[in-house]
């Protein structure tokens, strides 16, 4: 009897200390620090960014290289949910990583500014010296003036972040060649020139025209006029055919000086109606919004969109099945349709970097960190992340790396050829300034790589007129230092949900009910008031962005 | 077996008043040593509630708390009903609550006869075999994740290929747009509920249908009562006490319409019925960062909850004479 009680008394503790033991996290296991070489955990808090992860996460040559010049191993860990879910669970939580690296904008950004001013995050001041190469990613005039009045601005106390990947030069300014796409096959079968559809009437008419040709593909499956990527995207980049500023929440600004909301406005009903129009005939695959990245991909390699919302890196690396397979139906620009005014080819970016930076003060050595960055910042870290080992992925020519031709061929077969590697996946975020055309002429490989050919041949008929930078404040971040943007923010948070379920709406009179209920309790929340602050300060003569194009 | 003798004594009911004023006088710690096998079997059960339920229970006044990172929940500042407030003026606040008791009661009303009914015709069924077929088919959806269910009707009822519109159109209609449809969505979210449940919760009704006295359906037969008469007469009355209480225990989850069921079915067409207070506390609460009103969404939702469950559970014990407590 005593030993049986005994036996389950043990069994009993065990159980109760491997349930604690379950409620701890293992965020020590890795704080490996012997004598000189530290490991430290790096959050890459980009959704999905795990498909480019390196295959050996420690011993792949760039991290290698990094552990020879810093004495330092760095192990990635990738968000596997939305960026601001993976900030707001790390913070809560307490489960830190040694460095942060995320998307400089959006609530994943104020998310890191709430931490950094709730005392989370290591007041970098008095480290930058040391630094030399970081500390320039402090600069207003090193990134967007956005994120400088919704960021860095409102950083109390202290230096908490580095922003990079902001544009050395001109010439580093990406161009990610955001537009509709259609499939070459189908434009010549109807007989249609992909560049007489200029106007969003042309466009109607065109996809009725794809319909009424009841398409299908090799094995009988119909093909819709009008597709998407993921969760709808990028057909948001057909607000521009109705508002100046793309999205719910931009701004119009007359040239008299009135400010509106995008989504308080006339031409806000318009689009919504134009979409449930394409929804209703049939001309936008009814999951387009609803479905996940996979499903999206997987409609593209069956060949069942006939147009598609994008940008070029995502369209020509989604279409390489189908195009190894279909030879000859890759997809080609359409258009470019024109903007609200008119404009076909007028292009303003708002530029930005990209990758906000912070060390959490829970870091196991935040010297060992900066140490890490100030070297990737460098332009030798540059070159390792972006383009390997010298000798063996690239060789020096006139003073710039060039790429080895067997690797950009290997690339044809494997597109992960490299990232597996380390070489141009979650290293390279943290290499400072984009400048892979002022450092190196071009992308890694561009002087081989079909797909800078054509991306050639597309800028040129997507941009003859060249691209221009935006200047001046967005409306959007003044509205954030309003008073009344706590009662807005939940508002804001949910207005695309809102459009989204308006586009569904049984009728259309269902849908202006959907709208106005948001535009209601948007103005019980203040947004008139906001707007008239705004009006204002144009009247004041502070200059705020106008126009830009979805880059 | 001398430990099972010592157990069988130790629990017997009847015991003479000079044993019983004995017991009495012993104190409960040295009860609880006498006994110490039985509440062994109950300690894990008590170490899980209190450190999964009772100690994560502190959390709870995040909802009065405007939380802050660096703080933690016990020392940030307390705000009193704030986050409670701003819920309740939140626009679409009242329409989210609508739509979980809508669906909720649906799903009460629908689904909670179906487990019995199943029951009631399994027990029916003669053939041993066949029995314990249908038994553990009707048992399977329960392992089947939302994920996958979700995904299943999505391929078969999709109107671009799937064969129930296959065979709509092969019958002459029109194809239906069945998913992300205002029309059919609570008819899709109450049977996919249905089918994944209602083998799962038979279990216990079974199990109470076992127990039942076989002389009672003897008297039955006796009295000329038929299959139908006996299930009316003697079954039905003798599981009445544990569809009662798990009638009670459902009223407890009216507030809780299905989290990973709508988080997967419900679409931006559908969110004007189908937005409900679990996914929506998921979404303000981790995607917005606003823990502290997720926490208030939570807590109003848990308190009510409460309300029906004790509200429930007096009415029973007046009517019926059954309860939980």
């Amino acid at each position: 009897m005593k030993k049986g009680f005994k036996l389950a008394l043990s069994l009993l503790l065990l159980f109760a200390l491997t349930s604690l033991a379950a409620c701890n996290n293992d965020s020590k296991t890795d704080a490996s620090k012997d004598g000189k070489s530290v490991t430290l955990t790096i959050l890459h808090n980009w959704n999905g960014s795990a498909a480019s992860a390196p295959k050996d996460p420690l011993n792949n040559p760039v991290a290698k290289k990094i552990k020879e010049e810093t004495g330092v191993t760095v192990k990635f860990t990738y968000a596997k949910k939305s960026e601001v879910e993976t900030a707001n669970e790390a913070f809560a939580t307490g489960n830190l990583p040694d460095i942060y690296d995320g998307p400089a904008w959006g609530g994943e950004a104020q998310v890191l500014l709430k931490a950094a001013n709730e005392g989370q995050l290591v007041d970098l001041t008095k480290y930058l010296d040391k630094y030399p190469n970081l500390k320039k990613f402090t600069k207003k005039e090193n990134m967007s003036q956005t994120l400088y009045d919704t960021v860095f601005k409102k950083q109390k106390n202290g230096q908490y972040f580095l922003t990079e990947q902001y544009p050395k030069t001109k010439a580093d300014i990406q161009d990610w060649l955001y537009g509709l796409y259609v499939r070459k096959d189908i434009a010549k079968k109807l007989g249609i020139d992909p560049q007489s559809v200029k106007t969003k009437e042309d466009l109607y008419n065109f996809l009725v025209k794809i319909k009424n040709a009841n398409l299908k593909t090799a094995d009988g499956k119909s093909i819709f006029p009008l597709g998407s990527y993921g969760n709808g995207f990028a057909l948001g980049i057909m607000s521009q055919y109705f508002a100046p500023i793309p999205g719910d929440t931009g701004w119009m600004i007359s040239d008299s000086g009135k400010a509106k909301m995008n989504f308080m406005t006339k031409n806000w009903d318009e689009y919504t109606m134009y979409m449930r129009k394409l929804l209703k005939e049939g001309l936008l695959d009814p999951k387009s919004f609803t479905q996940s990245g996979p499903a999206a991909q997987e409609k593209i390699t069956q060949g069942r969109y006939a147009v598609v919302p994008t940008q070029f890196p995502q369209l020509y690396v989604s279409e390489r099945q189908f195009v190894k397979d279909n030879p000859d139906k890759n997809f080609v620009p359409l258009g470019p349709i024109k903007d609200i005014n008119g404009n076909q080819y007028k292009t303003v970016f708002n530029v930005q970097g990209s990758q906000l930076i912070a060390i959490p003060k829970s870091s196991k050595n935040v010297d060992a960190a900066l140490k890490v960055l100030n070297y990737l910042a460098s332009d030798e870290g540059y070159i390792l992340t972006h383009f390997g080992i010298k000798g063996v992925h690239y060789d020096m020519v006139n003073g710039k790396p060039k790429a080895k031709k067997e690797w950009v061929d290997k690339l044809q077969d494997d597109p992960k050829a490299l990232t597996d590697l380390g070489i141009g996946g979650p290293y390279a975020d943290l290499s400072g300034f984009y400048r892979d055309y002022s450092l190196a002429g071009g992308p890694y490989g561009y002087q081989y790589n079909k797909r800078y050919d054509v991306q050639n041949e597309f800028t040129k008929i997507m941009r003859p007129d060249g691209i221009k930078a935006s200047k001046g404040k967005d409306a959007g971040a003044f509205v954030q230092d309003s008073k009344y943007y706590d009662q807005l923010k939940p508002i804001f948070d949910t207005i695309g949900d809102v459009w989204r379920q308006a586009v569904y709406a049984e009728s259309d009179q269902k849908a202006e009910e959907i709208l106005n209920q948001t535009r209601k309790a948007l103005k019980d929340a203040g947004i008139d008031k906001v707007t008239k602050k705004i009006n204002k300060e144009v009247q004041n003569g502070t200059n705020f962005v106008r126009y830009t194009t979805p880059n | 077996m001398a430990q099972l003798s010592e157990i069988n004594i130790s629990a017997q009911p009847n015991k003479s008043p000079n044993k019983r004023a004995e017991i009495k006088k012993k104190s409960l710690w040295v009860r609880i040593w006498e006994h110490k096998i039985f509440y062994l079997f109950l300690l894990p059960g008590i170490i899980w509630f209190i450190i999964f339920a009772y100690i994560p229970m502190y959390g709870v006044t995040i909802a009065f708390k405007d939380f802050n990172f660096a703080e933690g929940i016990i020392g940030s500042d307390w705000v009193g009903f704030k986050y409670f407030k701003q819920f309740f003026d939140y626009y679409q606040s009242w329409d989210i609550i609508r739509n979980t008791l809508v669906i909720s009661l649906l799903k009460l009303v629908f689904g909670f006869p179906m487990p019995i009914i199943l029951a009631l015709l399994i027990n029916e069924v003669r053939a041993r075999v066949f029995k314990r077929a249908v038994q553990t088919i009707s048992y399977l959806p329960h392992f089947i994740s939302w994920v996958v269910v979700v995904t299943l009707m999505d391929r078969l009822l999709t109107p671009y290929g799937g064969p129930i519109n296959g065979l709509i159109h092969a019958l002459g209609f029109n194809e239906i747009a069945f998913m992300g449809n205002i029309k059919t969505f609570y008819p899709l979210v109450i049977l996919s509920d249905i089918w994944k449940s209602v083998g799962w919760n038979t279990i216990i009704y079974l199990a109470a249908i076992a127990g039942i006295d076989p002389q009672l359906y003897e008297a039955a037969k006796m009295d000329g009562a038929g299959r139908f008469r006996q299930m009316w007469h003697v079954t039905l009355p003798s599981i009445k006490g544990v569809m009662v209480i798990l009638f009670i225990l459902a009223t407890g989850s009216i507030m809780k319409a299905g989290f990973e069921q709508l988080l997967l079915l419900n679409t931006p067409a559908t969110n004007a019925i189908g937005n409900v207070l679990d996914v929506y506390q998921v979404h303000a609460g981790l995607e917005q960062g606003r823990f502290s009103y997720a926490a208030a969404v939570g807590l109003f939702q848990g308190l009510i909850a409460l309300i029906l469950v004790v509200t429930a559970n007096r009415i029973s014990k007046k009517v019926n004479e059954t309860s939980l407590w």
